[in-house]
């Protein structure tokens, strides 16, 4: 029996990916020179610097950012479960800073306050599931107190801020490749820089850290490996169909969970020319442990539902953040992508409304007098 | 050449699924009484055994007789310093070192005072489609789960704890190109 699962897993035909790999087979070094042309091309930017994982492309670019500053990162406390660990693979300390309950991205008012407390090195700026961050407030939020900002867009990758695709903001932006994103590499990930001074200043850093080849202006370890890149370009190309597929997935599930009183589904902004990639349900049942039970009975038919984010990463345990632990317990994700069909959210959304009946009824049975 | 046919099959191209299994099952085959873990690039491996395991007292030491390799070394050195971890140790490359690996001489040794012991072998280049791979081998259990856990979510075994979650994820791919090279011998 299937299992239907919230990672996206888009990928190109095998026969693409072959016609591909015997392109580059005697000279896979130009498959990653090509595949970051590619990039470029998508992202809109002059430059841009490939890595083994996006985990490893988001640490470096703090390590860039923060040089020569205090060595401590904002991030929001209810973020990718790995943020905390990617600060601190850098030789770099959290510093958690409230959710915002509109966006689920950082409250700008909490920024403000941190900022104005203590010195950091930079923001590590994550855009949400399907929301995207207000880029224009943040940025002159830190402009204001002089702090770089780098964006973990890789919720959003192909969407678009104000007409322009997001990829050419803050000091850098990252993206991943993993396949349960939008364009599979199988592993991989890239940073983008919104202009070419931008991408010499990082190299400069990496440099230092004896992590570039000056010969080639590129990185000497830690590199996308030359397979990925020819997986990578096959994915970029399909780009827009995965998207499609998305897209319909959602419209799907707006209409499924359309009577659902247990949960709001989190649209999307259409202007922002999103990738669907993430249904993403708001709990409105009050009812104690309804997103707990909800997942259980959802996991038992092999509907593999996951929180959002929760829990908060151990660190948070003696910071200031009640809108983030709130948060925690109100959004979880439901399955998408090549595990699903159409035919296959009917069923999902079939089985929520049997949940939330089924919660219903022993709700008003379990009245006594 | 390889065409990866059986990864799209399945449709798991990463997350220590069929092919990831299967190298490591090789590696172990080929070097009995010890576990061998996978690792995205020699470089990320280095960083999570300076992380997990390496100290003062247990310090890894660069064996390598690969110009490549040492050079790698000189350079995540830099790294490692300036993110406040222990560097590695340039060792004499002419030790007669006793490995475990047949035909494939440990590139870094990982030695504590009490006699436990993990080579770190560095398959960078080693196939013309392999950029960079790491193996951790050892015959302790504890310290190869310390490692797996640091590697990612994918591929436990047991329980462990790490201070520093990282990646080093091993694709699919990687993990054929491994396969080659480890029957080829």
């Amino acid at each position: 029996m299937s299992y239907f699962t919230t990672m996206n897993l888009p990928a190109p035909a095998h026969g693409k990916f072959l016609d591909l790999l015997k392109h580059y087979e005697d000279r896979p070094q130009a498959a990653v020179l090509d595949f970051e042309a590619a990039l470029r091309r998508f992202f809109d930017v002059p430059a841009v610097c490939t890595w083994s994982n996006c985990f490893t492309s988001i640490a470096l670019a703090l390590r860039h950012a923060a040089a020569g500053r205090a060595p401590r990162v904002v991030v929001a406390g209810l973020a990718y479960r790995r943020t905390a660990d990617i600060v601190l693979w850098a030789g770099l300390e959290p510093v958690f800073v409230d959710n915002s309950a509109h966006d689920l991205a950082l409250d700008l008012s909490a920024l403000r306050r941190t900022l104005s407390r203590e010195p950091v090195g930079c923001i590590l700026a994550q855009h949400p599931m399907v929301h995207l961050l207000d880029i224009e407030a943040l940025c002159a939020l830190a402009d204001e107190f002089q702090v770089p900002v780098v964006f973990d867009s890789v919720e959003a990758t192909g969407a678009s801020y104000r007409g322009h695709r997001l990829g050419r903001f803050g000091v850098a932006e990252a993206f991943s490749l993993h396949p349960s994103k939008v364009i599979n590499a199988a592993e991989g990930g890239v940073l983008t820089f919104g202009d070419e001074a931008q991408h010499r200043r990082f190299g400069k850093s990496m440099s230092d850290l004896g992590l570039w080849d000056a010969s080639t202006g590129r990185p000497s370890m830690f590199q996308l490996e030359p397979l990925h890149a020819v997986m990578g370009l096959a994915s970029v190309s399909i780009y827009e169909e995965v998207r499609d597929r998305h897209r319909s997935h959602f419209e799907r599930y707006r209409e499924g969970l359309a009577d659902s009183r247990g949960l709001g589904l989190v649209q999307y902004d259409a202007e922002t020319d999103p990738n669907y990639k993430s249904v993403l349900v708001q709990i409105l049942n009050p009812s104690p442990a309804f997103r707990s039970r909800l997942m259980s009975h959802l996991e038992s038919r092999r509907i593999g539902a996951r929180a959002y984010y929760a829990p908060l990463h151990p660190l948070t345990q003696s910071a200031q953040l009640p809108a983030a632990r709130a948060l925690a317990e109100q959004y979880m994700i439901l399955p998408i992508g090549h595990s699903v069909s159409l035919t296959d959210i009917d069923s999902i959304c079939a089985c929520i409304a049997d949940f939330e009946q089924q919660s219903e009824s022993e709700s008003t049975g379990g009245v006594h007098a | 050449m390889l065409d990866f046919k059986p990864i799209f099959e399945t449709h798991f191209f990463s997350n220590h699924h069929l092919q990831a299994q299967q190298a490591e099952a090789m590696l172990e085959a080929q070097l009995p009484g010890q576990e061998c873990v996978t690792f995205s690039c020699f470089a990320a491996l280095i960083t999570a055994v300076a992380d997990e395991l390496a100290s003062k007292d247990t310090p890894m030491v660069c064996v390598s007789s690969r110009d490549q390799t040492r050079q790698t070394i000189r350079s995540l050195n830099l790294f490692l310093q300036a993110s406040g971890r222990l560097p590695v140790t340039l060792g004499d490359s002419a030790i007669d070192v006793h490995s475990p690996a047949q035909g494939r001489p440990a590139d870094v040794l990982l030695s504590s005072p009490d006699g436990v012991r993990a080579e770190l072998l560095d398959f960078s280049g080693l196939h013309p489609m392999l950029g960079s791979a790491g193996v951790f081998v050892s015959s302790n259990a504890a310290w190869c789960e310390k490692v797996r856990w640091a590697r990612s979510s994918y591929g436990r075994r047991s329980t462990s704890q790490v201070a520093i979650g990282a990646n080093g994820r091993f694709s699919e791919f990687q993990a054929m190109l491994m396969q080659q090279v480890l029957q080829q011998g």
